[in-house]
């Protein structure tokens, strides 16, 4: 039944003090789940980082302990090469007096450096420029030597002389 | 759901707004699901809308948000029809320039739609929740006669009349007369020439001056009763206009009897007794005249009294126009608020 010229206006429950109450309570609201999703979204990414920074810090530490080990490895390295390097002087200077304790007049056709000895070739114009101009150097620096003496086809003598350290006093030395 | 929840919560307040003469009545009333708590009605001295009246309806509407603003709509280019058929409605108003609605869809009501929006702009800080139609007020007041009876019927207001005659429900015609505004403005002067239809150009010959009524020529007015078979003979008409006489003679003896009204007071209401009636004559005529209406012989009245008419009116009614005069009470706000409960269920 409609007699009225106009229609009524729509009654809500719902007072403006009401709504203004619950647009407060709505807004209210708003911001509360903005602030918990906001804080949900940080926590998350607060975690991811704390994973990132904890992955991160174990490589770290793992690139740490490979350098520490690599560091020891060259350090041994460069004992090693150091080592070598004062052998190699020790050989040098001993090939060097080496070639000082030969007299002229004997020629030395081969030499072999042993760990524990030293093998010489050679030709000599006889046996006693070798036993007082060679051997006798030769007996004071090692313990044990041995020489052999065959004839050259111009006389003189090829010979060959085995020459050898304990292995105790090298031990020693190391 | 939430109405029936706000229903429990709230009160229902009706706010129902008339105009009377020159002052706006307010009636309001207060209920809730058993029935009506309190009702109250008060007048004020102006017709737009003040603080005082807000602050009265305020006081009623604060504390609930459903609450009902009804106006009974007093515009004078207001009317009804006899159908409720969009074709013939133009025959009756134009529907270009009116709103109007329908009742049960028999016969159609309408106002000016430039009188709702102005009712609209005067309103327009507390709003309207219904404007209401003085013919549906009356055809709802009078339900049970309309029903059953060839009648016309009437709503009297302080300055207004509503006319409809219903013939077992159906409208016949209808007219709202502004007897302010139709008075005021000298339509039933003598040398006015532009009376348009519903103009009451036969009312200057009578006068407004009881003494200078001739009785005669009043039912020369109602000629057409002339050819109904059933009418009283002339001379029982005869006894009627020396009933006529008579009463005249009474009205002046009243008039002398009564020491506690002044002169000037009785004849304002003598005045306004015979302006109503006049309107309402010269309404008949032109439903018997005017050939849009299927006029039919009427011998009955029902008047709803808003205001308190004199017993002139009703002697008029009877001994002039032979009509039998049933009059009930009528409070206007009290209906309109019935009207507005019964829109909103």
């Amino acid at each position: 039944m409609t007699y009225s010229y106009i229609k009524p206006r729509t009654k809500s429950l719902i007072t403006s003090e009401l709504k203004l109450l619950f647009i407060f309570f709505f807004i209210t609201i708003i911001m509360l789940l903005m602030t918990y999703l906001f804080l949900t979204y940080k926590n998350y990414a607060f975690k991811q980082d704390h994973i990132y920074i904890e992955k991160s810090k174990n490589d770290f530490s793992d690139n740490t302990n490979k350098m520490n080990s690599d560091i020891k490895f060259i350090e041994k390295q460069v004992a090693i090469s150091k080592k070598i390097f004062t052998q190699n002087t020790v050989l040098k200077d001993s090939i060097t007096n080496m070639f000082d304790l030969v007299p002229e007049r004997i020629t030395l056709s081969e030499a072999k450096l042993l760990k524990n000895g030293l093998i010489l070739y050679g030709i000599t114009p006889n046996k006693d420029v070798y036993n007082f101009m060679l051997q006798a150097p030769l007996h004071s620096i090692f313990h044990h030597t041995y020489s052999s003496f065959y004839p050259a086809e111009n006389g003189w003598l090829y010979f060959v002389s085995k020459n050898y350290i304990d292995e105790d006093e090298i031990s020693e030395e190391e | 759901m939430l109405d029936k929840i706000g229903s429990f919560l709230y009160h229902k307040v009706f706010v129902n707004i008339y105009i009377k003469d020159d002052s706006l009545s307010v009636y309001i009333e207060k209920k809730n699901i058993k029935g009506t708590i309190s009702s109250e009605e008060k007048s004020f001295k102006t017709i737009m809308l003040d603080k005082d009246i807000i602050n009265f309806i305020s006081f009623f509407t604060k504390d609930t948000p459903y609450f009902y603003i009804s106006l009974l709509d007093s515009s004078i280019t207001q009317g009804a029809a006899p159908t409720c058929e969009h074709i013939d409605m133009n025959k009756f108003y134009d529907k270009a320039l009116s709103k109007y609605g329908c009742y049960k869809n028999k016969w159609s009501y309408y106002t000016s739609k430039h009188d709702l929006d102005e009712i609209d702009n005067n309103f327009r800080d507390f709003g309207l929740d219904f404007i209401f139609s003085p013919f549906v007020i009356l055809t709802r007041f009078f339900q049970d006669k309309i029903d059953t009876n060839l009648s016309i019927f009437l709503l009297i207001q302080e300055s207004s009349i509503t006319l409809s005659i219903f013939d077992n429900s159906e409208l016949l015609f209808a007219q709202y007369l502004n007897l302010k505004s139709d008075f005021d403005d000298d339509n039933f002067s003598i040398d006015d020439d532009n009376d348009d239809e519903v103009s009451l150009d036969d009312i200057p010959e009578e006068s407004i001056d009881l003494d200078s009524v001739d009785v005669d020529d009043a039912l020369d007015d109602l000629d057409v009763f002339g050819d109904i078979e059933d009418l009283d003979s002339i001379e029982e008409i005869e006894e009627f206009t020396d009933i006529d006489d008579d009463l005249e003679e009474e009205i002046i003896s009243d008039k002398k009897s009564n020491k506690n009204h002044s002169l000037s007071e009785n004849e304002e209401l003598f005045d306004e007794d015979y302006q109503m009636f006049t309107a309402i004559q010269s309404s008949i005529k032109i439903f018997y005249e005017d050939e849009r209406y299927n006029s039919k012989f009427i011998e009955s009245i029902y008047i709803a009294d808003s205001i308190g008419v004199s017993g002139d009116l009703k002697s008029y009614l009877e001994e002039e126009m032979f009509l039998s005069v049933f009059i009930r009470q009528i409070n206007l706000g009290s209906e309109i608020s019935e009207l507005a409960q019964a829109e909103i269920t």
